[in-house]
Parts: structure tokens; sequence; C-alpha cells
């Protein structure tokens, strides 16, 4: 495959673009720029760039390491969703060794994720979207937005107790606002919940190949259900509060789809593992893929294209173009054939070989660390996105109909129903995620709340099937397993923030290719060789400009909505290495005035 | 600031793993499987059960359940 850029010639900017820059964006996690021009008499993003300043280099250093180190070793990439990785690699090393843990070790480990997306898309969604959308923030860029939510009953104040939008809003001012310091206090009852099951958060302590360390007791899941109920009360407010704040946009804001909207291209690679199916071996993929309590597939402009994971997997192309790399075509080939005789690209996570190159930063040219992940589909190498996560999870879910866990959540095929039962003063309530029709910044932060109440009674069914395993003496929760010489193995799971897959090769009894593709680098990929923008650069250029600010004080909101709903998360996007070792000096440099 | 900031040399030495803790698969090897544990039968996808006796709970030697209507639970 060629590496060499094809690209037009940018077009003669027109004289009314202004070129603006949010480098870094905050409020995320990392060092994510972007870079776009604004045509300010249309109100349009014209172009977006988006780059990563960070190189890490974890496939790098994985090389030569005990195949069973990478679980504690890739959980650092992230210092929030570590233990996905962790996951990941424990579902990679499960595969290359053989081995399936007792049921009970699944159920802790399905626990125990359940905990990170009720943790993590909680302080997300609460503590740093809804900042985007509080009183401050409107009455800065859209004062007659305010104006009119003063004036704006909430559908549902009576569940959630805030007469108006404005009333919401104010309520998410930061560090002030009622529900900024509600979710402060359930993020901490769900890092509980997290350490209950896997030992300590983000990096878990009793995860293991083979099952895990946790011993499972009624106590532990009693304390985790107490602290899991307060949680699904938590739910029964906030869903319906986020429905009123978002829905408001789009009244307030006639066509406010547009923002961050892009082609529904969203990809899945599902999470949850089924003990009663899922045996970790590569051939039967499929069917436990599909067995998984959040379906992995693919959604290419509104139609399921596939729930298979081995089609997923061979699918997975990592691209250059645009980033600090050279090719590593003329490299070695670690895997030509999958277990099931299918050939293997040159440029799959199995084969890659990370060949770093940096050099300055040139929008015509190479601009940023992270590569160009794509899935192919026989003819089009597709920039798919994850929707933040909760987006592309509840649409391949809901299109595919295959989850019905005992009554808590059920796949409808145009949409996913979550049943919480009656907590201390609410009585049971009914949810439905329904398919929207856009994949935009607005959708993408209303499926994160959805995918919280979803995560929180998916938990309820796992308790209740982790309890009949003690109930019936199955106490075990690991099995031994012996390190084969040679192996290789891949796993796939959902990160807080979209799809994770990580691959191993085992030569000799150690590590001889690793490569972890998180959210990140698929959301934040840039323009791969074929000229195809990444999601973000997709997402921002061309999209509407509300803001009522003019050039001199532009707070840039909209676009900002739009990175952030994608949850981005840079550590993730790049993986750091530094050489020999070389000593930097760390200078302090104070940014006063960023929004 | 910078002129009392100590500049290390970039040559360390390399990392070493240390020798002597053994492998979790060398112990099982040497000292046996754990007292008072015990696998049943494989369930779900090929997974192996496994239960434990009363012993392995609490520690301490009982002759058998708390109540015979919950066999499992643990007596302390």
């Amino acid at each position: 495959m060629a590496i060499k850029a094809r690209r037009e010639e940018p077009p003669t900017p027109s004289p009314q673009l202004v070129e603006m820059a949010w480098d870094p964006i905050t409020r995320i996690v990392g060092s994510l720029g972007i870079y776009t021009k604004l045509d300010f008499q249309q109100r349009k993003v014209v172009e977006c760039h988006s780059t990563s300043s960070i190189f890490r280099g974890y496939s790098i250093f994985m090389q030569g390491k005990d195949p069973r180190d990478s679980h504690f070793i890739t959980s650092r990439i992230c210092g929030i969703c570590g233990d996905n990785h962790a996951t990941c690699s424990v579902y990679t090393q499960n595969m290359a060794y053989g081995v399936r843990p007792p049921a009970l070790g699944e159920w802790i480990l399905n626990l125990g994720e359940a905990a990170e997306y009720m943790f993590d898309h909680n302080i997300f969604q609460e503590n740093l979207v809804a900042v985007d959308y509080c009183e401050q923030m409107v009455r800065e860029t859209n004062p007659g937005v305010l104006e009119m939510a003063e004036k704006t009953e909430a559908p549902n104040a009576d569940v959630h107790g805030y007469r108006t939008i404005a009333d919401i809003m104010r309520a998410c001012n930061p560090f002030a606002g009622a529900l900024y310091l509600e979710g402060l206090q359930m993020s901490r009852l769900t890092r509980e919940k997290f350490c209950l099951m896997e030992g300590r958060h983000v990096h878990p302590s009793t995860l293991y190949p083979g099952g895990v360390g946790t011993a499972g007791t009624i106590q532990v899941f009693t304390d985790y259900l107490v602290r899991l109920m307060k949680y699904v009360e938590w739910m029964k407010k906030m869903v319906p509060l986020h429905d009123d704040l978002f829905n408001f946009f789009y009244q307030a804001l006639p066509g406010y789809e547009k923002v961050g909207q892009r082609r529904v291209l969203l990809g899945c690679w599902g999470s949850f593992q089924d003990p009663n199916v899922c045996d970790y071996d590569y051939r039967t993929m499929d069917d436990w893929g599909r067995a998984m309590f959040v379906t992995p597939g693919i959604v290419v402009d509104g139609k399921l294209v596939t729930t298979s994971l081995i089609d997923i997997n061979l699918g997975l192309r990592i691209l250059l173009g645009s980033s600090y790399y050279e090719d590593w075509e003329n490299e070695r080939t670690f895997v030509d054939r999958d277990p099931l005789g299918n050939p293997i690209d040159k440029h799959h996570p199995w084969n890659q070989t990370t060949i770093p190159k940096p050099q300055k930063r040139d929008f015509q040219g190479n601009y940023s660390w992270v590569m160009s992940p794509r899935w192919y589909d026989g003819r089009d190498y597709l920039a798919l996105d994850t929707g933040g996560g909760p987006l592309a999870r509840l649409w391949v879910t809901a299109l595919a109909g295959l989850v019905d866990l005992g009554g808590y959540t059920k796949a409808t095929g145009q949409s996913v129903k979550i049943r919480l039962p009656k907590t201390a003063t609410k009585p049971e309530v009914e949810f439905e995620w329904k398919i929207p029709q856009w994949s935009n910044t607005i959708e993408r932060n209303r499926a994160r709340t959805y995918f919280q109440a979803y995560a929180a009674a998916a938990a309820l069914h796992f308790i209740d099937k982790a309890l009949e395993e003690i109930r019936a003496g199955h106490t075990k929760t690991w099995n031994e397993f012996t390190v084969p010489k040679e192996a290789i193995g891949c796993g796939f799971h959902e990160a807080v923030r979209g799809v994770l897959s990580h691959h191993m090769v085992i030569e000799n009894g150690k590590i001889a290719n690793y490569h972890p593709y998180p959210p990140t680098p698929w959301n934040a990929s840039v323009r791969d060789i074929y000229g195809t923008p990444g999601p973000y650069e997709d997402a921002v250029q061309g999209t509407s400009i509300f803001e009522e600010n003019g050039p001199d004080n532009f707070k840039g909101i909209d676009i900002l909505r739009t990175v952030r709903s994608f949850d981005p998360c840079l550590p993730c996007g790049v993986h750091m290495y530094l050489g020999e070792g070389k000593e930097l000096k760390v200078v302090h440099s104070p940014t006063f005035g960023r929004p | 600031m910078a002129d009392k900031t100590k500049i290390r040399s970039s040559r360390r030495p390399e990392p070493v793993h240390q020798p002597g803790t053994r492998k979790g698969e060398e112990m099982l090897d040497a000292a046996g499987k754990e007292a008072r544990r015990y696998h049943t039968e494989k369930t779900g996808a090929g997974r192996q059960s496994g239960k434990s006796t009363p012993r392995d709970v609490s520690g301490i030697v009982t002759k058998g359940p708390i109540d015979p209507r919950s066999p499992y639970l643990p007596p302390s």
C-alpha cells in the first residue's frame, strides 16, 4: 500500500475567513488541538484539523515483555479508563492462553466494567460536558437562548424538580450548581462499586487472565447493590432532565441538529461477556460476540452492516497519511492468516510496526501523532467514530435486537428499553432510547445519559447472576493457565468512550508485537492517505455557528461542544516512549484566558 | 528557579528484573493446590467451576454448614 498522500490543492482563502485555534482543548484528558478556519459571514466552520502533540509508544516498549504483565502495563495507557485496557488485555490473554474464567469471575468483571461506565460517563457528563450548557456559559455565548430558557417550563419538572430550563442550566454551573455537586457525589459511589469488584480504581489489582482475585461473597455483592440502587435513583432524575435540556436546544436554536453532524459511521466492539457462551476461542468469536450484553457491530448510513467480531477484526486497517510515522510496509509480517485461514492485511494491528518520525507540524502534510484507523468494508476505508461511546453502543444494540437482560434491558430493533426497578423514593421506571435522526453533538450527549441507565440496569442483572453462582456454592473465581511459547490473541471491548481492541503476538513466551487501539485514535484520527478526514475534523468541518459573539470575543462554543461530545481522551490517542531515557526539563507556562 | 535545577545524567542503569520471585505456577507445583478447595463440574462455555469448604472460608475447623438449608453459607 502506498503511503503518499493524495490531496487536492487547498481552496483559495476567502477574505472573510478567520483562522481560530483551540490548543489545548480544556475539560478533556490530554493534548488535543483543534485548528479551524471560520466564515463569520456564512456562520460556518470551513476547515478543521485535529492534532495531538504527544507521542507515547506502548506498542514499542511492550515488545519483549512477559505477556502476563500486559494488562498491568496497558492499564497505564489511561488514568481514567485504565481498567478498560486491563480488561481488554485480559480478554486478549484469555484467547492466547486458551483459558476461561469461572462464571463468577466473569460476572465480577462485568460488574467492575459496568461501574466504570457509570463512573466515567457520570463525571464527564455532569462535571465536564454540562458546563458547556450551564447558565454561565449560555449567558456568555447565547444570551438570547438564556432569556428563552428562563421562560421555558421543563416538561419533566415533576420528575427532576427544576421548573424551567434556566433552572436546570443554573444547577449545571461549575463548582456551585446542585447537579454539578451531586454528580461528584455519585462519581464517588461508582468508584467504590468499582473497587469492590476490581480492587482498585483505575488500575485494577485483582484482574488477571483466567479470572479475578476478588473473593465473591454475599457481602461484597450487597455492598455493591446498596450503592447501585442510589445510582439507579439518580438516573431516574437525570435521564428526563437531560432530555429536557437537550431538546430545548433544538427548540431554541432551529437547525442546531447540524452542529457536529456527520454521516452515520459508527463502530462498537461489544461489551460484557456472557460466560454461558463465551469460550475465548477465535474460531467461535462470532457466536460469543453476538452474545455480549452490548452487541458489537458497525452501522453505516443507519444500516447495521455486521455484528461479526471476525468481520470487524479482518476489516481493521491502520493507515497513515498525515501522521508522524513511517510506513511499515517493508517490515515483518507477524500474522499472515487468522486461525480460520483468513488473510491478515499488512496494515492490520497484528502486523503493525510503529516507526516514529518526529517532524514539524504542517497542515498540508503531516500534523499529528495520531494515526488513521479505518474499517475496510471491501470497497472503502471507513472513518468510523464511536459517538463518544454510548451512541454507537446503543445504536448497534438497538438495531441488532439481540440483548434481553431478564427484563432490565431489551433491544427492540429500533430502540433500547431500560427498566429500572423501584428504589427508595421512586417507583419503577422504563426509559426507551430511540434511534435518533442524526449522529450529532446533542445525540452523542443524550446517548451518554441513557447508557448510564443501561449500565446500571445491566449491573442489576449481573448481580442476580453472581448471587446465583454463590448460592450454588460456585465460589471459584480464577482458573489456572500456562503461557504458550507461540500464540496470538485479540480482545474486543468497549472503553468508556468507545471501541477498544488489543492485538498480541507471543513468540518464545514473550510479547513479539502488541497493539492497543482505543477509541480516541478512531475519533481523533487525521486525514488518511486517501484524504478522508477523521471524525472530529469531519464533524466540525461544515458545522454551523450559533454563538451570538462576533470574532472579537468568539468562544467557539459550538465547536467545543462538538469535540467534547466525542469524550476525547488523548492519552489513548497515541501510545509515551522516551527512547534512551532522555531527561526532560519541565517548564510551566500558564495559559490564562483559555476557554 | 532554573539555576537551582540540577540536571541529572541521562545515563541511567537499565531496569533489571530481580530474580528470585517465583511464578504463580511454580508455587502451585511446589506447594500443591490450596486445601479445602475443589473443582466441580464445568458450567456455561466450558468454564471450570469450583467450590470451597467452610474451613476455607472461615479458617476454622467446622463440622458443617450452620444451616442445612444453606449448605454453602459460610459458618461465620
